[in-house]
């Protein structure tokens, strides 16, 4: 009996495609640095390999809504438990396609954002498309060792981009800190691989949520040991290191000056894209894999009563320091960690609309976030300094570009015609259905901080009167177009909510709550490797 | 189909007539008239007497005076950004007068407080921006005391209104529905276990009110004698106009939400007569003007320190204490 | 009723109101135009009678906000310094365990999350 039904060649193996693509032609930038010197050339490869890869991953996604089912590809044609494997449920689908996009922006608008004599931008290339192969390997992957594996090609790329002006002291500051706590982050979830491999004895995902539900997996075995002991090391060690990756509270501070000296190409893909994997991974590990087993019930409470916490945390931290910083970037920073504090205590709260508010969030978050680092990155190449003090009225010198800030504020600060209001009413939905109504104080106290911040970034570099003349600020076209595609995308996810949320957020949600699903498609996988083991 | 039609029209017709544009600015005159008149009877002054009966056309005519005066730009200040900002800010507080039980075909759905808070935050946050649309130095002083004072008093105020919502909803199944709530409030009022809680929750909210309306002790974002007018220094004109009915309009539709959520709505009257339900509002309505009048006319300015000091200890405090007393109870 | 309609209706309500304030914005200024005159001290910015250039009348970002922040929660600061910036390891223990059982109470007395 076939698992799936017949499809053309090109959906079965996009989501495999997606990230092999990236990685191999992230080999290949080097040699073509090396043979071809030439800007141009280097621009067009990236800018074509990031087109396959956006397209690869659309066609992914639809697959995946065409099946219904999460879609396993087993690499070299091993089935679950033996081999690696891919297993994509429509979240990940989503959120992959979600990255893949804001990637695809970031490269045409990089092209022209960075100097045309600026050094070493083959490895700029070479390092984008790492992070972007390290962001949808982890996305895609069913494997929780292959996670380890990509998770470190994610987090080595973004050291490199982080450091990309290597001329600067602060970059290499700012890229010490970030990769020596990285570093840190993916040890310690090695580690965590260590512990469930040793209790479980396996490291498939839909084995690992078999195994601890007590139902039957082939070839890997009976659990060793007292389940209980291993998933709670996994578990504890797997959330630090994720919020490490991501940046929530108490893990934060190497993402500060990491998104503030780094080009707003890197910071913006590194608070909009990198973060999500942490998230991500987050909700896949403590929702699919491990939530509603008898076995580990309060483990599970509690790392979600952590998460919670540390994203309480994270929202409080964000928005008292967001108000009271004086440099462009650092604003947004903080930004990012009140954001990621929502998303957290979404995921902590652990019900199918805290979830559904967690995604939107990471979309909206993704998207808006994406637009203000460019057009604040217009402003801080037009001024010459990232301080407020010293871009008074430069904005006014580039009218669209503004005005796309002021739209990626609002939406930010989540003010109703944009998307960022639509997750946070989510959130408060969820909030309230579980009773914690003294937390939706907390978030509106933030948003409205958070407004403050942005009001500030907008007073100095709008509404103030210039004090000297800045010449030409308003970017060329390829660095215009994909902030005004942003900026309708926030329009958009905002006015059409109602219908975005039926169609693609509530389906893609739940099906992080299908375990039952999850472990079945890898079963019945696995079940032809058992046929074949009997005979 | 047909009903979707008449559903919009329905809709239309309440945004322009009642309760909406037309409605809202009668009630603002009136209670402006009202406000000025009480206010100088406790200073022992007559207060407008000289347009229509009793000084009650006084606010219209300086409405249209207002509005027929020339609209004053400064030089690298904007013309238009401002009165758009303004009319979206009469917009939202006219929203929220959908979502009471005023209207004769309201909206609402479970949760929509929170939609009624960001309509509440809106017009605050307009009249901040507005300062800092000028050059003017009174302009962004104005309104960085405005945004300070805005992250005390918002929050004191929409914790307050929650009060009453999250006691309905554990006891009464209100939902978090502001219509509801409003409906079902007066019930509170039965259980001798709540009153503390309510009476609390009013005190709270009536003051973080007067903090909203920029009135006496709050008045620091536009204290004449420091900054001018703050925000409002280089407006003139219609805009001026507007920023008045602004504030004519807010004090309304808190007090409204205020008289549904805290005092009951059409308490004694809840199976009674249309017209007895009608008066019992407009009385208690005009009881929390006065009592915000009596504010007003009794005490002098804070510093900015003060105040904020002030809502920090003690109103906060206080309003989450109900809260979470409500929350838990 | 769904929340994102009620979002929709009142939007449509703000919105049309809006198009009528700001209609009634556009018709005084079409009106006001024909008798208005235009002086040079009119669109000055008004500074009390005093002769202020543009550039004095910018304000810096350490006037905004922060100031009011700092000087109120001043003396919250300093008397937080005195307790738990001791400088021995054991006090910040405490503090910050102190912190997390009052977190946790908080959760659990709220009721705690479903799963």
């Amino acid at each position: 009996m076939e698992i799936y039904p017949p499809l053309p060649p090109i959906m079965i193996h996009s989501l495999a495609l997606a990230p092999v693509t990236a990685i191999v032609s992230a080999f290949a930038m080097p040699l073509i640095g090396l043979t071809i010197k030439n800007r141009k050339v280097w621009d067009a490869f990236a800018l074509t390999i990031s087109t396959i890869v956006f397209i690869l991953t659309g066609i992914g996604y639809a697959t995946v809504r065409y099946l219904g089912k999460p879609f396993v590809y087993l690499l070299g044609g091993w089935p679950p438990p033996v081999g690696i494997v891919y297993e994509v449920d429509e979240f990940a689908a989503l959120l992959g396609l979600v990255s893949a996009f804001i990637i695809w922006l970031v490269v045409i608008y990089g092209v022209k954002y960075f100097d045309s004599n600026e050094d070493g931008m083959e490895w700029y290339y070479t390092m984008l498309l790492g992070l972007e192969a390290g962001v949808l390997g982890c996305i895609y992957t069913g494997d929780v060792f292959n996670v380890f594996v990509l998770f470190e090609v994610l987090s080595i790329t973004s050291y490199g981009l982080v450091a990309f002006w290597n001329r600067r002291g602060e970059c290499i500051e700012a890229a010490i800190k970030y990769s020596l706590i990285g570093a840190l982050a993916t040890t310690i979830y090695f580690l965590a691989v260590t512990f469930i491999y040793a209790s479980l004895g396996t490291l498939n995902m839909a084995d690992i949520a078999a195994k601890i539900r007590g139902l039957f997996f082939p070839v890997t075995g009976e659990p060793y040991g007292s389940i209980a002991l291993g998933v709670g090391l996994f578990l504890a060690l797997s959330i630090w290191a994720f919020t490490v990756e991501a940046g929530v509270a108490p893990n934060h501070f190497r993402v500060l000056d990491a998104y503030q000296v780094s080009p707003s190409t890197v910071a913006a893909l590194l608070s909009a894209v990198a973060a999500n994997v942490g998230f991500y991974l987050l909700a896949r590990y403590l929702i699919t894999l491990l939530s509603g087993a008898r076995a580990v019930e309060t483990i599970v409470n509690a790392g979600l009563l952590i998460v919670l916490i540390m994203g309480l945390v994270s929202i409080i931290v964000g928005s008292f320091l967001m108000i009271v910083q004086s440099d462009v970037n650092r604003i947004l920073a903080y930004s990012s960690v009140l954001n990621y504090g929502y998303v957290c205590l979404a995921i902590g709260l652990a019900t199918p609309l805290g979830i559904i508010a967690a995604l939107f969030h990471m979309i909206n978050h993704a998207v808006a976030k994406t637009l203000i680092f460019l057009t604040a990155g217009v402003y801080v190449k037009a001024s010459g300094t990232r301080r407020l003090d010293g871009m008074e009225g430069v904005g006014r010198y580039a009218p669209i570009t503004s005005a796309l800030m002021v739209i990626a504020a609002l939406a930010l600060a989540g003010v109703p015609p944009f998307n960022g209001f639509v997750s946070k009413l989510i959130l408060y939905e969820a909030l309230l259905e579980v009773n914690l109504a003294p937390l939706v104080i907390i978030i509106v106290l933030s948003s409205a901080l958070s407004l403050l911040g942005y009001l500030k970034i907008i007073y100095h570099a709008y509404t103030k009167p210039p004090m000297k003349d800045y010449g030409k600020v308003e970017p060329p076209k390829a660095m215009l177009w994909p902030m005004i595609i942003l900026a309708a995308l926030c329009i958009i996810l905002g006015v059409a909510s109602p219908w975005i949320y039926d169609m693609f957020i509530e389906p893609a949600a739940h099906t992080i709550f299908e375990t039952d699903k999850f472990i079945e498609v890898a079963y019945e996988f696995a079940e032809k490797l058992l046929i074949g083991v009997r005979i | 189909m047909a009903n979707g039609i008449f559903e919009t029209l329905m809709l239309v017709g309440e945004t322009l007539i009642y309760p909406g544009a037309v409605f809202s600015f009668i009630v603002a005159i009136f209670t402006q008239w009202f406000r000025r008149k009480a206010y100088a009877r406790m200073q022992n002054r007559m207060g407008p007497t000289y347009t229509g009966l009793a000084g009650t056309l006084q606010p219209f005519a300086d409405y249209v005076k207002l509005f027929f005066k020339e609209d004053i730009v400064i030089i690298r200040g904007y013309a238009k950004l401002p009165a758009f900002l303004l009319a979206l800010a009469i917009g939202a507080l006219i929203a929220i007068l959908l979502m009471l039980p005023i209207s004769p075909y309201s909206v609402y759905a479970p949760y929509d407080i929170i939609v009624a808070a960001y309509l509440l935050i809106w017009p605050t946050l307009t009249l901040a921006a507005l300062g800092f649309l000028t050059p003017s130095p009174y302009g962004a002083l104005g309104s960085s005391r405005l945004l300070t004072l805005t992250i005390a008093y918002e929050v004191a105020f929409l914790i307050s209104i929650l009060t009453p919502v999250v006691l309905a909803n554990r006891i009464l199944g209100a939902q978090y529905s502001l219509y509801l709530s409003s409906i079902y409030s007066w019930l509170l009022w039965t259980n001798p276990v709540l009153i503390p809680l309510i009476i609390i929750s009013l005190l709270t909210a009536l003051i973080s009110l007067q903090c909203k309306l920029l009135e006496k002790p709050f008045d620091i974002p536009e204290a004449e004698q420091e900054i001018v007018a703050g925000p409002f220094t280089e407006y003139s004109g219609p805009k001026l106009a507007f920023i008045i009915f602004i504030h004519d309009i807010e004090q309304y539709v808190n007090s409204l939400i205020i008289v549904f959520l805290f005092l009951g709505g059409v308490a004694p009257f809840v199976e009674g007569p249309l017209w007895a339900q009608i008066l019992v509002v407009a009385i208690k309505y005009i009881v929390v003007v006065l009592v915000l009048t009596w504010i007003k006319a009794m005490v002098a300015r804070f510093r900015v320190d003060q105040a904020i000091k002030m809502l920090w200890k003690y109103i906060v405090p206080l309003s989450l204490f109900a809260l979470i007393v409500s929350t838990v109870i | 009723m769904s929340l994102l309609m009620v979002v929709l209706e009142t939007a449509v309500s703000m919105f049309i109101v809006t198009l009528l304030a700001y209609g009634l914005y556009l018709y005084s200024v079409k009106v006001t135009k024909s008798f208005s005159r235009k002086t040079r001290e009119k669109v000055l910015i008004y500074a009390c009678g005093e002769d202020i250039t543009e550039k004095e009348a910018l304000l810096a970002d350490r006037h905004l906000f922060t100031t009011i922040w700092n000087e109120v929660f001043k003396p919250l600061y300093d008397s937080l310094r005195g307790k738990v910036h001791t400088g021995i390891l054991n006090d910040w223990f405490f503090w910050m365990f102190l912190a997390l059982i009052i977190a946790y109470t908080i959760i659990i007395v709220l009721g705690g999350v479903s799963g």
